[in-house]
Order: C-alpha cells, then sequence, then structure tokens
C-alpha cells in the first residue's frame, strides 16, 4: 500500500502542505487536511469494494472534488467518474462515467 | 448510451498519436466552454490568463517542450487566450493510493483529483492515446497536453499530485510568486504532466516507468508527486520530485508508514 495526499512522506522535505486547489477550508489547518486525506484514500483501498465516487467520505470528497478514477494495469480496467456542483456551495455529484476494460 | 439516470457517458476519444490537437479537434467546441468557463472562475482570472499566456508560451518555446506544437495547434484552432496558461497551470489538490486489488489480480490505483476551476468535471473525457510503448487511455479535457491520470494495459497506472507550496518567507502570495519567477527563468524543466506523458509514450514496464520517474536528469518545473502502480502485486510506489531532486517510497518499503502521516 502506498498513498499520498498533498503533502510530502518524507520528513525532511519542506513546504507548506495544500488544502484545497484554489479556496482554503478556514475550519482545519492543510496539514490536517492533508493527515486525514492521506489516512481516508488508504484507507478505502484497503477496504476492499470500491464502487467510485459514492464510496469516498469527505475530506477527501470536497466541495472542488472534479474526478474520482480507478485503474487496474494487470486487468486493463479504468473507471472515471467526472463530478460537477450546481452551486458554488454545493457538494459536487457525478455528471458522467464511464467504466472500460482493454486488453494489454 | 446513457450511463445512468442525468448521467452521460464520459466520451471515449481515439487521438491516435496527435495528442491535445486531435482532442481539441475532436471536441473543440467542449475545450472552448471549457476555457470560458474556466477564466470564469474568478474575476481577474481571464485578465489574468492574457498576462499569463504570452509568458506561458515563451516559457515552453525557451524550454524546448516536446507538445508545444499541439499546444499550438490547441491556440490556433480555439483563438483564445488561456490556452497556453491553463496548460502550464498546476493549482489541483488530490488523494491516491495504490494497493492490492481486493479481486486479487494486480495492484489497484484509487485517483480523486480536486480542482477549483469550473466545468473540469462536465467537460472530461477519456483520450485513448498510441505510442511505440503501447496504447494508454487518458483522463482528460480536451485541449490539455499533459497526462494526470491514466492507465497503460499490461504496463502499470499513474497520477500526479499537486506537491506542497513553497514556504520561504512564511507569506504564501510571496512564496508563490517566487516560485513562479524562478520556474520562469530557471534551467530547462518539464512540468510534471508532460513528464508523464512522456513515461506513458516511453516505458514498456512499470519498471521503466519508475527509472524514468527516477531519472534526476530531468529537472520539473515546480515539485510534483507521482504514484505508480504495475502490474505485479506490491508493485506500486510514490515518487518525490522537486528539480532534479527525487524520493523513492515503495509499497514494500515500510519506512513511509513511519513518515510524516503514519498509517
Amino acid at each position: 500500500m502506498v498513498g499520498i495526499p498533498n503533502d510530502w512522506l518524507s520528513t525532511d522535505l519542506k513546504g507548506r502542505p495544500r488544502s484545497h486547489a484554489v479556496v482554503r477550508d478556514a475550519r482545519e489547518t492543510p496539514a490536517e487536511n492533508n493527515r486525514r486525506r492521506h489516512a481516508q484514500v488508504c484507507e478505502i483501498n484497503r477496504a476492499g469494494r470500491f464502487a467510485g465516487a459514492g464510496d469516498v467520505p469527505p475530506p477527501v470528497l470536497n466541495r472542488h472534488t472534479a474526478m474520482v478514477a480507478t485503474a487496474n494495469a494487470a486487468t486493463g480496467s479504468f473507471a472515471v467518474e467526472m463530478l460537477d456542483r450546481s452551486r458554488d456551495d454545493a457538494m459536487p455529484e457525478v455528471v458522467a462515467r464511464r467504466a472500460l476494460r482493454a486488453a494489454a | 448510451m446513457n450511463a445512468g439516470a442525468g448521467i452521460a457517458d464520459i466520451p471515449l476519444i481515439d487521438v491516435g498519436r496527435g495528442g491535445a490537437a486531435a482532442l481539441c479537434e475532436a471536441r473543440p467546441d467542449a475545450a472552448a466552454a471549457l476555457i470560458g468557463d474556466a477564466l470564469g472562475t474568478a474575476p481577474l482570472l481571464r485578465l489574468a490568463a492574457r498576462v499569463a499566456d504570452p509568458l506561458s508560451r515563451a516559457w515552453l518555446e525557451r524550454h524546448g517542450n516536446p507538445y508545444l506544437h499541439e499546444i499550438r495547434a490547441v491556440a490556433r484552432r480555439l483563438d483564445m487566450a488561456g490556452v497556453y496558461f491553463l496548460n502550464v497551470v498546476y493549482e489541483w489538490a488530490c488523494s491516491t493510493s495504490a494497493a492490492p486489488d481486493p479481486e486479487g489480480t494486480g495492484m489497484r490505483l484509487i485517483r480523486v483529483l480536486d480542482w477549483g476551476l469550473k466545468g473540469t468535471g462536465r467537460y472530461g473525457v477519456i483520450a485513448r492515446h498510441e505510442s511505440d510503448a503501447g496504447s494508454f487511455f487518458n483522463a482528460t479535457w480536451p485541449g490539455y497536453a499533459g497526462v494526470i491520470t491514466a492507465m497503460a494495459p499490461g504496463r502499470f497506472a499513474a497520477a500526479i499530485n499537486q506537491a506542497p507550496g513553497p514556504h520561504e518567507s512564511g507569506v504564501t502570495l510571496v512564496d508563490e510568486v517566487m516560485q513562479r519567477w524562478r520556474m520562469l527563468r530557471g534551467r530547462a524543466a518539464l512540468p510534471a504532466p508532460h513528464l508523464l506523458r512522456r513515461v506513458f509514450e516511453s516505458a514498456k514496464d512499470y519498471d521503466a516507468a519508475l527509472a524514468m520517474l527516477m531519472d534526476e536528469a530531468t529537472a520539473v518545473a515546480v515539485p510534483a508527486l507521482f504514484t505508480l502502480a504495475g502490474t505485479e502485486l506490491g508493485a506500486a510506489a510514490v515518487i518525490e520530485a522537486f528539480g532534479t531532486g527525487r524520493r523513492l517510497h515503495r509499497a514494500s518499503d515500510r519506512d513511509w508508514l513511519r513518515g510524516r502521516h503514519p498509517q
């Protein structure tokens, strides 16, 4: 298992963790946001069945989420969901999806 | 065909070896609408794009960017400001993991991408590329030349996360401007999404992809985090890239579990 949010894994690398792409959430620090997303994105992969955006908890899923994808190169499977929000203050919803399986 | 109530099918577009130019040619209206919506996200973004577009183009030219001809073709086809700027903009947050697939075969990459610009979900497509190393499927947008989430059947899957921002003066805006200034003035470098596309076009397998991403002869324009997942159980890694510097965290290497975010 490997997982990554928007922070270094190496403890000696410097930088300011990023929480969101453009707008930052004032309720938690970017470092806290990264810790939670890192733990959750590892957990949903560890948990087994994953059916897409509906299985993604916040804050991994957040107002800025635009895509959820699952890929397995061994089986050639690639499932992608595109998300959009109807209002600026709304959570995004899946607006388009495709799942494909391709031979090597 | 509709994929579900109110949910459309993501277009699957064969671009051959034509990259961003072919993708834009297949969906010119979507490409133009995406740029219009994206630049409408913030009041000054349209103005900023007019200033940043020639700077971005000059930077790509000065660095001999391998995909500049495609971006030029997109700019000519759409004839609107923002094409060069949006091809080098690097403002997304993401969460990614790779683990053994519970269905028993290979490694499963899960990737959630956050992007504050409007329209990024509505206009998304999957492009099927052909290359010397084989085909690959790229979840992307019309007119965009880079690769940020893709899967090459029988070879590997990979995604890019944005790395932490600079933290030097303590003032975010100053630090971000200084980073861009250094990028504009710096030595030959590739945007991370262009490096990842080159990897998908050239690497025959996971080991070759890992070697390319770890190659310190290639500088990335701004720091980036790559997640790579191969076809064999345990074949997964996170590569931290900053300039020509690299750090590797393999799934088989337990050290990263004791790192900044213990799991």
